[in-house]
């Protein structure tokens, strides 16, 4: 497959795809938060590198990112980023604090909360994803990085550009009006196995 | 009126006076800065990877260490640089995420400032200024004038090389 060819019908089966795995995820959240949350219509997009960090706000936008690889039939990651004061916003909610109880240079207690919210929302979304392919897909444990997006992002842009010049990315997101939380969850995968991906569902 | 030129991902760029230049948010990835004492002008590469010979698709030149690296000292000496009168200064390589293991992604920014040194190493041009590996994002900013490479990172004290 090569990403400048990419058909509508598969354009909208992606879109289709970050539908139904953001719809679980958003449903996963707003259980945890108690409370309502919206969900954007997913995009797809296939992007220069350089293009992904202005996603999340700009290459030197502080962010919080957590990390989940899957493995099995499809080979990828998902990421679910925050700008730094959505992710005070979110920990003060989990965590009973006000929000300037939460300090800037976030501690072990504050990103393990991160890490949990975001492995719930993660693990939904792969889930929902390999029940609707069928495909096998196994989640690792998450982990966090709290850094300036192009640095965080490097990590999933280096395993692509082994492989590519350009990435195919899903883009969800999360808003609760309430408190201001609005999130973005990536999913970025290989070439293949998007291609596994489409063929388990017999699109072309 | 001065300029701040950007390099982004897998490229290099030149630069003269009066002008400055910058690549943002370094994480695994090297930023390496070519200049010499007798000219006002100079280099940076933004590399993501250690070697072109390990993967097929290595059309992307400046996306390597070994292919960037070369292509940089090419661009400089048409420039009027020369390669013995060169210096290099570095900066990156981190571990953005603590991933257990000795997995690829773990020490992809070990590798790439690996490739970086020997690459280096192999013209004989000397490595005065480094700072990389830790786990945190490096912001580099070059000055042609002073020969300085600034590094900014997120909750610290700027650190000049």
């Amino acid at each position: 497959m090569s990403y400048d060819q990419l058909t509508n019908t598969r354009m909208d089966f992606l879109k289709e795809l970050g539908n139904v795995g953001a719809g679980n995820a958003t449903t996963a959240l707003s259980v945890l938060l108690n409370s309502r949350l919206e969900m954007e219509i997913p995009i797809v997009k296939v992007l220069e590198f350089d293009e992904i960090a202005d996603m999340v706000g700009g290459a030197d936008t502080v962010v919080t990112a957590v990390l989940t690889r899957f493995s099995g039939d499809v080979n990828g990651m998902t990421l679910f980023i925050l700008e730094m004061d959505e992710a005070k916003n979110l920990i003060s909610v989990m965590l009973g604090k006000r929000k300037d109880e939460v300090p800037d240079d976030l501690q072990h207690m504050e990103r393990s909360v991160l890490k949990e919210v975001g492995n719930i929302l993660m693990s939904s979304y792969i889930g929902s994803i390999g029940t609707l392919t069928g495909l096998d897909l196994k989640t690792n444990p998450p982990e966090i990085s709290v850094d300036m997006a192009a640095a965080v992002l490097s990590q999933p842009i280096i395993v692509l550009g082994q492989i590519a010049d350009k990435a195919l990315i899903i883009d969800s997101k999360f808003i609760d009006n309430n408190r201001c939380i609005n999130g973005v969850l990536l999913f970025v995968a290989d070439e293949e196995s998007f291609e596994q991906i489409f063929s388990s569902l017999g699109i072309r | 009126m001065s300029e701040l030129i950007k390099v982004g991902i897998a490229d290099f760029k030149l630069c003269d006076v009066p002008d400055q230049i910058t690549t943002i948010g370094l994480g695994s990835c090297v930023g390496v800065a070519l200049y010499s004492q007798t000219s006002t002008k100079c280099g940076l590469l933004h590399i993501m990877l250690p070697s072109s010979k390990e993967i097929s698709n290595n059309s992307k030149r400046a996306k390597f260490a070994d292919t960037g690296i070369e292509d940089m000292i090419e661009a400089l000496e048409k420039e009027g640089l020369r390669k013995e009168q060169m210096y290099a200064k570095i900066a990156g390589g981190a571990a953005m995420f603590a991933f257990g293991g000795n997995s690829m992604m773990s020490s992809i920014g070990e590798r790439n400032v690996m490739a970086v040194k020997d690459k280096l190493a192999s013209y004989d041009i000397p490595i005065v200024g480094e700072d990389t590996g830790a786990n945190y994002g490096r912001t580099i900013v070059f000055d042609p004038i002073t020969k300085d490479l600034i590094v900014r990172a997120t909750g610290k004290v700027e650190i000049v090389l």
